[in-house]
C-alpha cells in the first residue's frame, strides 16, 4: 500500500510527535519502504495459525496479595523534571 | 601478569590466589578505557566508584567469603539496564539525566556476586538500530577499523569486551542486538531463551522479544555469568520457574545433528559463507552430522519482527510524557502541547519512526493486515523451528550476512540495514537461545561470527557446543 502525507500526519498525531515538513517527507519515504516490505507477509499462507495467534500461550501469573515495601516517595519524585515535596507538577489539565 | 590475556574466570581465580587484586583489575580496564576512548564505548564510567567497589570486594575475598567464580571481575552494563549508582540514558536525550531509584534484578545479582560495575555502555537510542549510529551520544566505532560500525544496538558492550575496557558485559537482545555487535567486534555473545534472565529494570523496547544477554571472550565466561544472573524473579512474571543449569560441559559433538539452512549461505558475503562452511567442516571432522536444509522463514521473519517490535515500542514508549521522569520541554502552551514538544525534542528520528510505524500497524483498518498477520507469521515460524528441532540438535547460520559496514553518519536506519538482522530476528520471535561465536575474519581483517541456535531452554547445550569447538584444534 502507499503511505500518504495524510497517513503520516494521522500517525504522528497518535504518537504525540510533532513533525515538520522535511521530517514528514523523510518519514513518508522511510515508512512507505518498510510497509512495502511488510506487504511480503500477504504472500504467506498462515491460515493454519489464524485462530492461534491471539490467545496462544496466554495465561495468568498470580502471587499472594501481600503488602511489601515500595519505593520511597522522595526518591521517585526526584526523577521527575518538575515536582514539589509530594507531587508531580503538570500543566493545567482542565479549563 | 598480562591481564589482557586472561578470561574473566581466570582473572577471578588469580585474584583469589592473591596473584593480583581487584584494584589491579579495575586499574587495567580504566587504562584500556583511556586508550580506546575514541571508540566511544561508554556513556558513563566512574573510576572512583569502581575503585571503592574493588576495595569492598577485595575485603570480602580476603575474609574468605565465597562470592562467585566471577568475584572481582570488572563488568560493563548497557545503558538501558537500570542502575541506581549510574544514570541510565538509553542513549537518548529523553533520559539523558535519568538516574533510576532502583537496580535491575541482574545488577543486584552482579553486585551480590562480587562483580564490579565500571560504567554504562553506548548503544543505539532505545536499542533501536543495528549499527550504533542512532545514539544521542555519538556513534560507536569498530575496534578493528574505526571507519566501520561496531554493530548494535549493544555497540559499546561489544567494544568494551573486545578492547579490554571490561572483562564481561551485559547487553539486551530484541532482534540480534547482542549477537550482531559481538560478531562485528570479534567477541562471544549469547542471547538466552526468553524468560531465563529477568527483564526487571531493563528499559522496555519490545517486551515479548527483549532479553538480557551477555558478552565475553569465551563461552565458559558467559556460562558463569549466566549462572549468576539467571533464574526466577518475583518482579518479572515472564521468568521461567525452573532454573536452567549453566554447569558448562563440552557438548559431545559425535552425537550432534546440525542443520544449515541453504538460505543462510545464499547471497551472503563470500567470506561469511566461507566461515560458516569452515565451521561446519570443523564440526564434521569432530564427528557431527551436518545437513543442508530448506527453511524458508527468514524474509518473512524480518517483516513480522519489525511489525511486532514497532507495535510494542509504540506502547512502551508512550510513558515518556515529560511528567514522571526524563526530559520535559521548556516552552509549551498546554498539557497536550507539552507532550508533543517533549517527545519531539526527546526522541531521535529512528525512535520517532518506529513509534509511528507501531501506531500505524495497530490502527483500525490496518491491524488485521499487519499486526494480526505478523502474529500468525510468528506462530508459523515457531512451528517451522519445532519441525527442524525434532530432527536436529542445532541450527547453524552466519550471525550477520556481512561483516561490519562503514559508518554512514545518518541517524536513520534504512531497509537494507533492517535486512542485516535477517538471521537473528527469527530467534527472538521464537524465544530461542543462540550464540554468536567469533570465527575468522574477512579479507580486510574484519571479524565474522557464526550463530548457533538451539531449542528453547537448551541454553547450556548451545554454550557447550561453542565451548567444545573452541577446545578442539579445529576451532582455533
Amino acid at each position: 500500500m502507499t503511505i500518504s502525507d495524510e497517513i503520516i500526519s494521522k500517525i504522528a498525531d497518535l504518537s504525540k510527535i510533532e513533525i515538520n515538513n522535511t521530517e514528514k517527507e523523510h518519514l513518508r519515504e522511510d515508512i512507505g519502504a518498510l510497509i512495502k516490505y511488510m506487504d511480503l507477509l500477504c504472500t504467506l499462507d498462515t491460515s493454519e495459525f489464524a485462530s492461534l495467534s491471539a490467545d496462544k500461550e496466554i495465561f495468568n501469573v498470580l502471587r499472594e496479595d501481600e503488602v511489601k515495601p515500595s519505593f520511597d516517595r522522595e526518591a521517585l519524585l526526584s526523577c521527575a523534571p518538575v515536582h514539589n515535596e509530594d507531587s508531580y507538577i503538570v500543566p493545567q489539565t482542565f479549563d | 601478569m598480562d591481564l589482557s590475556k586472561l578470561t574473566a574466570l581466570e582473572l577471578s581465580a588469580a585474584i583469589k590466589r592473591g596473584e593480583l587484586t581487584c584494584t589491579d583489575a579495575v586499574d587495567f580496564v580504566f587504562e584500556s578505557a583511556d586508550k580506546y576512548k575514541y571508540l566511544n564505548a561508554y556513556i558513563t564510567c566512574d573510576k572512583e566508584y569502581a575503585l571503592r567497589r574493588a576495595k569492598e570486594v577485595q575485603e570480602q575475598i580476603d575474609r574468605g567469603e565465597s562470592l562467585s567464580p566471577l568475584a572481582g571481575v570488572p563488568i560493563s552494563i548497557k545503558d538501558n539496564i537500570s542502575t541506581k549508582d549510574f544514570t541510565t540514558s538509553c542513549a537518548s536525550r529523553m533520559l539523558q539525566n535519568y538516574k533510576p531509584c532502583y537496580d535491575a534484578t541482574v545488577v543486584q545479582r552482579l553486585n551480590d556476586a562480587g562483580l564490579i560495575i565500571i560504567g554504562k555502555t553506548n548503544m543505539d537510542e532505545f536499542a533501536m538500530g543495528s549499527t550504533g549510529e542512532t545514539s544521542y551520544f555519538g556513534c560507536v566505532k569498530n575496534p578493528v577499523c574505526e571507519e566501520k560500525v561496531a554493530g548494535g544496538s549493544s555497540s559499546g558492550s561489544a567494544v568494551s569486551v573486545a578492547t579490554g575496557q571490561a572483562f564481561l558485559s551485559l547487553g539486551s537482545d530484541t532482534g540480534g542486538s547482542v549477537r550482531q555487535p559481538a560478531s562485528h567486534c570479534g567477541v562471544f555473545g549469547f542471547k538466552p531463551t526468553y524468560g531465563v534472565v529477568s527483564r526487571y529494570g531493563l528499559i522496555a523496547y519490545a517486551s515479548s522479544l527483549d532479553q538480557i544477554g551477555v558478552f565475553s571472550k569465551t563461552a565458559e565466561d558467559s556460562a558463569a555469568l549466566l549462572d549468576i544472573i539467571s533464574g526466577k524473579d518475583e518482579f518479572d512474571s515472564t521468568t521461567i520457574s525452573d532454573k536452567i543449569p549453566f554447569n558448562l560441559l563440552p557438548e559431545d559433538i559425535k552425537e550432534c545433528k546440525i542443520a544449515i539452512p541453504n538460505k543462510c549461505i545464499t547471497g551472503v558475503q563470500a567470506d561469511v559463507k566461507g566461515a560458516v562452511i569452515s565451521f561446519a567442516d570443523a564440526l564434521n571432522k569432530l564427528g557431527a552430522k551436518v545437513d543442508f536444509i530448506e527453511l524458508d522463514i527468514f524474509d518473512y521473519a524480518v517483516a513480522a519482527y519489525y511489525i511486532i517490535a514497532s507495535a510494542q515500542a509504540s506502547s512502551n514508549l508512550s510513558r515518556y510524557d515529560g511528567i514522571k521522569f526524563g526530559h520535559r520541554a521548556e516552552d509549551y502552551s498546554s498539557l497536550a502541547d507539552m507532550y508533543l514538544k517533549t517527545r519531539s525534542q526527546g526522541f531521535g528520528y529512528e525512535v520517532k519512526k518506529r513509534i509511528m510505524l507501531g501506531n500505524f500497524v495497530l490502527c483500525e483498518g490496518y491491524y488485521d493486515a499487519y499486526y494480526k498477520k505478523a502474529l500468525e507469521a510468528k506462530s508459523l515460524i515457531d512451528a517451522k523451528f519445532n519441525e527442524v528441532f525434532s530432527k536436529y540438535d542445532f541450527i547453524l547460520t552466519p550471525t550477520a550476512p556481512t561483516t561490519a559496514p562503514r559508518i554512514n553518519g545518518t541517524k536513520s536506519v534504512n531497509l537494507d540495514t533492517y535486512l542485516e538482522d535477517i538471521f537473528t530476528v527469527p530467534v527472538n520471535l521464537s524465544g530461542l537461545p543462540a550464540a554468536s561465536v567469533p570465527y575468522g575474519c574477512d579479507g580486510d581483517g574484519m571479524p565474522i561470527g557464526v550463530q548457533i541456535i538451539g531449542p528453547k531452554c537448551h541454553d547450556n547445550r548451545v554454550l557447550g557446543l561453542a565451548h567444545a569447538v573452541r577446545k578442539s584444534e579445529v576451532g582455533r
